[in-house]
This record gives C-alpha cells, structure tokens and sequence, in this order.
C-alpha cells in the first residue's frame, strides 16, 4: 500500500468515525458495574493457599474408589476439597451449577480454614506472612500495608484506619490474627 | 378467569359455596409457618407389598398376577435374625389402614412375636396420626428420576432435577422473618441431594453427610481457636465492617456472625449424640439403642439426629436419607423386610421420640412436625426369575404427624397386576381402572403430595401447577 493510499484510508477511518461523546454522556451510557460475586469454592482454595502459601490439611475419612469400601482414612486430607459441596461446588452428578450463596456453612469452613492456614503460615520460619521484618511501629505499618496488597489487591496508607485496626489485632494475636481478619474480609471473599 | 382453583389456590376457600361439591367442608388451615417437616428417604425401591400397600389375602396369583408370597417368610432362605415367623399376615388397625407384613419384625426363629418396642402397627394403633397414599404413578423406573421426581415434585429431566426441592419450595411459602421458625438454619439435607432452584440462597440447605460433619460444622476445632483477647479484637474488627458495609459484603458478614452465634450456642454438644454426656442425651441413646460403640451412619443414628433436630430446633426442614440398601432384585421376602427393617424400626423410634416430647410451641413436637416417607419407586407384583422384585412404577408413600388425619388412606392399586387407580378429586374416592383420565379424574403424582403438605400448613400449591392437594380427605385442620 503506498503512502498516498495509506493517508487517504487513515482519512476515510477519521471522517467515519464519530467524535467520543462528552463526559457526562459518556457517564450515562457506561453499563453500570457489575454485581460484586463471592469466590467459589474452587477461588477460595486457590486464593487462600496464594496469600498464605498454605492448604488446610487434616485427617478425615476421603472418598477411594480403589479401596475395598470405597474410603479411606487420610492423615492429611485437604479439607477445603473435601468440604467443596458444603461450600456450594457442584458435583456434576445431581448438580452443575455452583451455589455462590453467603451461606452460614460458607462462613464456618471458610473461616476454619483461614484459621488454620494463617496459623500454619505465622509459625513458619520465616513467616510468610511478614514481609518487611522489624520491631517498630513504622516497620509494623509496612508489614500490614504489604498485607493488605496481598490480601485485597488495595493500595493503603500506613496511617489509614485500617492500618491501625490490624495493628490492634497484631498486639493481640500477631500477624495471624492480621491474617484472619483479612482473609474473612468481604474484601478477599468477593470480586 | 377466576375459576375454583384460582380461589382455593389464593386461599380464599374459608365459607366459599362453590367447594361444597369439592368436599371441602373444613376451611383451609392458618398459615402455620411454625410447622417442622422431617422427609424420610428410603433408598432403593422398597416393596408395597411387605409395607404400605398389602393384599388381605394370597389370591389368584395366575389371574392377579400378585404374589404377595406371605408363606414365605417361614422359608428358610434370606438373612438375617428377623421375620423368621411361620406365617405373616397384613396389619390392620382400621377397615382402610393396613399395613404389610415387613413393618414389624419377630423376636426371633419359629415365632410371631413382635420385637420390643414402637413399631408402625403399634403406634397406629395408639391414634398416631399416620396416613397412607396408594397408587402414586411415578412414571419412571430409574432410580435418580425417581428421588429427584419426588424430591423436587417435578418430572426429572434424563437423571437430573428440575426446580427446588420441596423443603426449600415450602420454606420460601412459610418464610416470614418476623414470625418464622426460630430455628439455626431453615433447611437440613442429612445424606440427601437439595436443589435450591430460583429460591434464595439463604434457604440453601445445610447440608451434612454424616454426625461428623454436623459436629464439625456446630463446633470449632480447639486448634483453630485464638486467644480470647484475639477473639474479642477480631470481633470488633468485624463487627466495625459490617457497620460500613452493605449487599453481599453486609450478608457475608452476617453469615459470619450466624456462625460465631451457632458455636457460642454450643449447639455442638447438644447433637453428640454417641458420646455426650447430658441427662438429655443420656435418655436419646437409651431410646435409640445407642452407646458410644454404636455406628454413626446406622438408621437408629440418623433417626436420632432428626429427632434431635427438630427438639433442638436445629432446623425447620429436615431430610434425611436413610442407610439402607432396598434395591433387592434377587432375594425373597424376608431379605427384603430385613433390609428395611431397620430403617422402619428407627422411623417407628423418631415417631415415638417426637409425640413424648414436649415442645416449646405447646403440646409435642409431633403436633408440629410433619413427617413424609418415601421411596423412589416400588417393586413388582411378581417375583424374576432370581427370586427377587424388580422396579414398579406403582408406589406408596406414609405421611404422619401435624396436619395428618388419623388412619386416613388415599389412592389404591388394582387387583390386577397393582396397576395405580385413578383417583376422583371432587369425589374423593378410588375409581375402576380403566376410567377415562381427565383433570380431576387422574392418578396420583408426586406433586399432588408436595401440595398436600403445602395445603396442610395453609400454604399456596400453585407454583406446583397441575398438582392438586388430597385434602381434606388426608389432611386435618391443626
């Protein structure tokens, strides 16, 4: 294509194509947002072993079809897989559809398996729940605001409200209990 | 067009004229958005023979192509410590209510000695209300079309279920926060499929598997819990967000705090049922034949559990499926009567368990609860080649407690092959064979039971369409 028929086209495409409407039409023709959904069972497992770097595990009787009953005892099951149905998964047996309901079994497992991992993740040497290291405030102040990234995808101030209520937490119970009040946020179990 | 059911469904029946042809002498119930349901599933495919649906006597089998095959309970095969008698007969406890051989079981080998305790037979026989639904055309032989038709009182599409189940499509009728059930949770599933559908989620089933699962849902593991301190700053740290937030933030944060409440209940401890150590749970396992040795999964177990529901107020919904295995094709009588017995011996404890027990609404809880069994489908008149009962589409199903008239017996199978009859609605009487089908002159479905427990607590059956409730001929004013 020569330079000639390149500028004429470019021309054409300028000359067709409508100016972008002002900004408050703009505005106004903008769909609105969507509604905000809770994780899935599935979002969940991943989203807690991605902040915490931790599976909750524990001894359960698991479903094996290899074996004579068709279960077996497991010593380190993973719990939030087992419990997938609790959370809404579907089985693709009698269900297909995932329930996304805020349902109070949601709420219990959930937060069981915040506990355990956040806990797990605290005892760790280093812990990966401490990202900037040191025993003053301003060194605290960072390690939540890295926190926060982390665990909701926000940019804080060190100094905001938020910041100060997860230090209380942290004299109290450590980083795990920053750990679990960040993990049972809306903030993490919704997009 | 405002047509008759247009105004039983709006409930405007109460002194309406029109329904006198219909038999409806009695105004609908009140709304009664306090009443328990409790659904009890057997698996399988159980014999209407041996339970809801006997014949008086053996017949012309070669002509009725019914062997009831009652004699055969003396022979020697089939396992088992029980029905081992010389001859069974039919139950009757009134000229309709008869119930089949399989409901009580023998002490042991050579006599007709019932076994200790509440049986089906007794009960009625004491005025527990308890009735019969005979001739239900299930319309399907397969075992998950089956329990999803009765579960959901919608045709299965292929193996899957269509709509919410009946639970849940009650509970959205009778929800009322104001005045609901004060119960934890409004639907239990215990070993059973619930489809929430279109309902709300909130009236989603908790759902357990086993005592276990209800043990680890009630109660938080020693190991997760912080220090009281972290506790407490972890409270105010939600509670401060939930002040802030709104929509599924503000329902997520509400979970959270129904479940903190329902472990501070220590709700946990009122379910243990095999190992705690109260007066009250004491006197469930005396009643159950339970120990602290007992399976968790037996039908006693799970029997004890609902009852425990209900009395606990755990929820108002309560479906369990029971852990039997009925689905006998080879094997004869006895096998078959002893694969349920137990299921139908705990079912006889629940009821037993449920009438002693007072209830904080007045009276006991069996006045407030009502109770359905079921099964997917029946088994064949005849027995295959194997000497076992294949799938019949003709089933049965017992309803009993709130809302329930005594000995009442709806529907009826033909003598001729146990073929379901019609059934006259306006008439409310079991009709020839081959009467001509129409509207109000048609077998009984499914639907029809889930609008006869809907009716039963004074709600609408209209979303339930073509179903009609068997009322008042089943059913009583509370």
């Amino acid at each position: 294509m020569s330079a000639r028929s390149l500028c004429l086209l470019l021309v054409t495409v300028a000359a067709c194509t409508e100016p972008p409407p002002p900004a408050s039409r703009r505005d106004a023709l903008s769909p609105p947002a969507r509604a905000p959904r809770r994780l899935s069972a599935a979002q969940l497992h991943a989203a807690i072993e991605g902040a915490t770097g931790e599976v909750w595990r524990g001894p359960a009787t698991i479903v094996d079809p290899l074996s004579y009953t068709g279960t077996r005892d497991a010593p380190d099951a993973d719990l939030l897989k087992l419990y997938a149905a609790g959370l809404g998964a579907p089985d693709f047996n009698y269900t297909v559809q995932e329930s996304l309901e805020p349902t109070i079994t949601f709420a219990k497992y959930a937060e069981d398996a915040v506990r355990a991992t956040c806990t797990a993740a605290a005892r760790k040497t280093p812990s990966t729940l401490v990202k900037v290291s040191g025993d003053d405030e301003a060194a605290r102040r960072a390690n939540a605001t890295a926190l926060v990234l982390r665990f909701w995808g926000d940019v804080i101030e060190p100094s905001s409200d938020e910041v100060n209520g997860l230090l209380e937490l942290h004299g109290q119970g450590g980083w795990a209990a920053v750990c679990v009040a960040l993990a049972t946020h809306p903030r993490f179990l919704t997009f | 067009m405002l047509t008759r059911r247009t105004l039983m469904q709006t409930g405007l029946v109460a002194g309406a004229s029109l329904f006198s042809r219909l038999g409806f002498a009695q105004s609908m119930p009140a709304l009664d958005r306090a009443r328990r349901f409790v659904f009890f599933y057997l698996p399988g495919g159980w014999d209407q023979l041996l339970f809801l649906d006997p014949r008086e006597e053996q017949g012309d089998i070669a002509r009725t192509d019914v062997d009831p095959a009652y004699a055969s309970f003396g022979a020697p095969l089939g396992g088992g410590p029980h029905f081992t008698g010389r001859v069974y007969r039919p139950y009757a406890t009134s000229r309709d209510f008869m119930l089949g051989p399989g409901v009580v079981a023998t002490t042991g080998p050579g006599t007709d000695l019932p076994v200790a305790g509440p049986t089906l037979v007794s009960l009625a026989s004491a005025g527990v209300p308890m009735a019969i639904v005979r001739g239900l055309n299930m319309g399907t032989l397969g075992h998950e079309p089956g329990q999803a038709y009765f579960l959901t009182a919608a045709p299965a599409q292929g193996s899957a279920a269509v709509g919410a189940s009946i639970p849940i499509r009650i509970a959205a009728l009778l929800e009322d926060p104001a005045t609901a059930a004060q119960t934890l949770t409004p639907v239990l599933s215990f070993g059973l499929q619930s489809y929430t559908g279109d309902k709300p989620g909130r009236l989603a089933a908790f759902s357990v598997g086993s005592l276990d699962d209800v043990q680890r849902l009630l109660a938080r593991q020693s190991g997760l819990v912080l220090s009281p301190s972290t506790e407490a700053s972890l409270g105010r740290w939600k509670g401060r967000a939930l002040e802030k937030s709104r929509g599924l933030s503000r329902q997520l944060l509400q979970s959270y705090e129904g479940a903190a409440e329902m472990i501070e209940a220590k709700v946990a401890d009122r379910f243990d049922l095999l190992r705690g150590t109260s007066p009250a749970l004491q006197a469930v396992r005396a009643r159950y034949g339970l120990s602290a040795q007992s399976n968790p999964g037996s039908a006693e177990a799970v029997a004890a559990f609902a009852a425990q529901a209900v009395k606990e107020s755990l929820a108002q919904f309560i479906s369990v499926s029971m852990p039997v295995g009925l689905d006998s094709h080879g094997g004869d009588n006895r096998a078959h009567a002893q694969a349920a017995w137990p299921a139908l011996r705990a079912l006889s404890l629940f009821l037993d368990d449920l009438r002693s027990a007072p209830s904080a609404l007045g009276g006991t809880w069996l006045e407030h609860t009502t109770v359905l069994v079921f099964s997917e489908f029946a088994r064949t008149p005849r027995f295959n080649v194997a000497g076992g009962r294949d799938h019949h589409f003709t089933n049965s199903c017992l309803l009993a407690g709130a809302g329930v008239r005594a000995g009442a017996v709806v529907g009826g199978s033909s003598v001729v092959g146990m073929q379901p009859l019609p059934w006259d609605f306006e008439g409310a009487r079991t009709l020839p064979a081959d009467t001509p089908l129409t509207a109000t002159r048609r077998h009984l479905v499914p639907e029809d039971i889930a609008a006869t427990l809907m009716a039963s607590a004074g709600a609408p059956w209209n979303e339930l369409r073509t179903a009609r409730p068997l009322w008042p001929a089943l059913t009583r004013a509370p």
